[in-house]
């Protein structure tokens, strides 16, 4: 099987907010990859809040040297755990700053990644998360962008990934986007 | 109007969260995570307490043993499933976790306080059925992980093995190609320098360098001592395979008892490889059929030398050997001479002797064909030199002063040594008679004087009656009374009719001289100091002792 990261091929469309589910680091990179070099191709802004790779740069210095610039690393801890504790505003307002500076820099369009392995830690206080998830719902249709937060399934038990589904519109599993009927669900009066 | 039934909704958002949750799992080939995350899923579609997946008897990387009392239940438990009692829990329900045929007891057990609905109870039968899928599927992509990476390791080992096989092959053809060329030694040297990338010594038995490839250095000069040697050469025959001594690899090379090479990788920091030794051994096979090439070689030309020169010998026509000594390459168009080497009193001569003779006169250069006889060894000699010279050497090889040289004259061509031989044998016969007075080790058949014209003279049969008529008396006498009247007479005018010389020569006292001589003139009536009568006598008693030089060794 042939797998894309071409949004149109996936049936994505800007302001899609997408959970994306993996098995293991290597695959987390892959995914991370793909995604991001598809997008740096296409012109669009690439800012990834996963923890910064080696492996992951050398792929992208030797498969998009000309548009490496448009990949941006953001440190996972101080975006979403300023000062040891998550904030939901602030992560929010994050995002919103980081598509905005992406379009004022007349970047057509903008994809933000983040990889949400830091949830589990302790401490963190996951009905903010999920509130934080459900309120990036309603951001994402006003933006040029695509929001796609990946989770480890090594790493989160079932309760956890049913409240992911919860929040999410769209999964990307395996290659393929496939349409939640479980968010349709949950969402619905 | 009628809103929608809150709890239909909420069945409809478990039944889509199970399905989603299920395309999730479908996708995953690890039954671990595929059962932690149905048993953590399931309290969150179906109010419960406890979720887990017990076996009966055994537990496992991600299942567990069923506690006392539930393991009797679920080993009796239906394939399809049923209820199961289970303690501070109101209900309890076992689900297969894989299907009836499969045989595994693996069960998906949900427990709590309150008893799930039909539909509840289908969405937990979806959630086991989906795990058992997921586990067989897991097992069978191991199972088939397994006979794959089996099958490559049994690919991988039989490349191994076919590039060993061709290695070998190409080894073994290249020094067969070897083999059967004349590169010899030093071929067989090259080919497996070029093979194993070290460098390659053949040597002899001694330890002496025959041939060499590649950068052996001095070390190879450094001989140890004969006895270290010769127990080398014991342990390699006794092992018959690669030995490392003295930073190389050896093996040795022996196509006969007598015929041995050692073959050796110069290894000092230990990298040859099997296929390298394998290499050292198959070259020291090659090794030892050039070996045998090489002696069956050296005894076709011995052979064929000493066939030779019996012929030239015997006096064969120069037509009949001139192709074979073309075939030698044998100058044969050089002055020539027949030197006949005796020991003491022409005795039985041994081993020893032959090849002593042989390596001096090679040694000194005079000839290369020598031929042994059983009591003598004649030396067909292209060179002159100092005869003396080449008696003494062999004498001093031999460490006792018994050596002989008879040496006939030198004619232009090897057509005519037997000429030479003839003469020589004359000489040799002349100077082994007890009649004779010869004791220098060297007598050439030109130096003879009046025996070399007596030799020569054809029809001797005045010159014998001469003899007689004047010794008769005397040689009639000597028979008669095993005397040696004769003898004495002999030895008195080689002496100049000096009595002092003459009994000092012969080892017998002066009185004993003067009685015989006296005897000689009763008997003869002789008056030895007339010049005639001495000259005539002188000349009988030369002609007694040519004629019996020419009637053979005396049976001594």
């Amino acid at each position: 099987m042939t797998v894309t990261a071409a949004p149109e091929a996936l049936g994505l469309r800007r302001g899609d907010h997408i959970c994306g589910f993996y098995t293991g680091e290597a695959a987390r990179d892959e995914l991370t990859a793909m995604w991001v070099a598809e997008g740096a191709r296409a012109g669009h802004k690439c800012v990834c809040f996963v923890e910064d790779s080696p492996v992951l740069r050398r792929r992208f210095d030797a498969e998009i040297p000309q548009q490496v610039e448009h990949v941006e690393f953001r440190d996972v801890e101080d975006a979403y755990l300023p000062g040891g504790t998550f904030c939901k505003d602030t992560m929010l307002a994050r995002l919103q700053e980081s598509v905005t500076e992406a379009t004022d820099a007349g970047y057509p369009g903008v994809r933000l990644l983040g990889d949400m392995s830091w949830v589990i830690r302790d401490g963190v206080d996951t009905n903010e998360v999920w509130a934080y998830e459900a309120e990036v719902n309603a951001l994402s249709p006003q933006h040029p962008a695509f929001f796609i937060c990946l989770y480890d399934l090594d790493r989160f038990d079932g309760s956890l990934v049913i409240e992911v589904l919860r929040t999410h519109a769209k999964v990307l599993l395996n290659g393929l986007v496939i349409n939640n009927p479980y968010y349709t669900a949950s969402v619905r009066p | 109007m009628f809103g929608p039934d809150p709890s239909r909704t909420g069945e409809l958002s478990s039944v889509n969260a199970v399905v989603v949750l299920s395309l999730i799992l479908s996708q995953s080939n690890s039954p671990r995570q595929v059962v932690h995350l149905a048993t953590t899923a399931a309290p969150s579609i179906v109010r419960c307490q406890l979720v887990t997946v017990w076996h009966p008897t055994d537990s496992g990387d991600y299942y567990e043993r069923a506690p006392a009392g539930v393991d009797t239940q679920l080993a009796e438990m239906s394939p399809a499933g049923g209820t199961v009692t289970i303690e501070d829990y109101r209900f309890g329900w076992a689900y297969p976790l894989t299907s009836p045929t499969d045989g595994s007891r693996l069960f998906f057990v949900v427990a709590g306080d309150v008893d799930p609905n039909d539909e509840q109870r289908f969405l937990l039968t979806v959630l086991a059925q989906l795990c058992g899928t997921v586990i067989t599927k897991a097992e069978l992509f191991a199972t088939e992980r397994a006979t794959a990476e089996e099958m490559a390791g049994l690919n991988s080992r039989l490349e191994s093995t076919v590039s060993t096989l061709t290695k070998v092959m190409d080894t073994h053809r290249q020094l067969n190609e070897v083999a059967a060329s004349d590169r010899g030694e030093a071929g067989i040297a090259e080919v497996l320098h070029r093979l194993c990338g070290l460098p390659v010594v053949i040597q002899d038995a001694h330890g002496n360098v025959r041939a060499s490839a590649g950068p052996v250095g001095d070390a190879v000069n450094d001989k140890e001592s004969p006895e270290a040697r010769k127990e080398l050469i014991r342990v390699l025959a006794n092992l018959r395979q690669a030995v490392y001594r003295r930073n190389a690899w050896l093996v040795l090379a022996t196509p006969h008892i007598d015929v041995r090479g050692v073959i050796a990788l110069i290894d000092p920091q230990r990298r040859a490889t099997e296929g390298d030794l394998a290499a050292l051994e198959y070259a020291a096979t090659v090794l030892s059929m050039e070996l045998a090439r090489l002696r069956s070689i050296a005894e076709i030309e011995l052979r064929t030398h000493r066939d030779f020169a019996e012929e030239l010998l015997a006096g064969a026509e120069e037509t009949a050997v001139k192709a074979t000594a073309h075939a030698l390459g044998y100058d044969a168009q050089r002055p020539h001479r027949a030197i006949i080497v005796t020991g003491a009193r022409r005795a039985r001569i041994a081993d020893t002797f032959l090849r002593t003779v042989n390596r001096q006169v090679r040694a000194f250069d005079v000839a290369s064909l020598v031929v042994g006889r059983s009591d003598c060894v004649i030396v067909m000699a292209h060179r002159d030199i100092a005869w003396a010279e080449l008696a003494a050497a062999i004498d001093a090889e031999l460490g006792k002063e018994t050596c002989r040289l008879a040496v006939g004259s030198r004619y232009p061509n090897i057509w005519e040594i037997h000429h030479s031989y003839r003469e020589a044998q004359f000489v040799t016969d002349l100077s082994g008679s007890i009649s004779s007075n010869f004791t220098d080790p060297v007598m050439a058949f030109e130096e003879l004087g009046i025996y070399r014209i007596l030799s020569s003279v054809s029809n001797l049969t005045e010159v014998e009656r001469f003899m007689k008529e004047k010794l008769g008396a005397l040689i009639e006498y000597d028979n008669d009374h095993r005397s040696a009247l004769v003898l004495t007479l002999a030895r008195y005018f080689d002496c100049g009719c000096k009595y002092d010389e003459t009994a000092e020569r012969m080892m017998i006292h002066r009185s004993t001289l003067k009685y015989r001589l006296q005897r000689i003139r009763e008997l003869t009536g002789y008056n030895l100091t007339d010049g005639s009568t001495r000259f005539d006598l002188h000349l009988a008693t030369r002609i007694w002792l040519t004629l019996e030089a020419l009637s053979g060794p005396p049976a001594s």
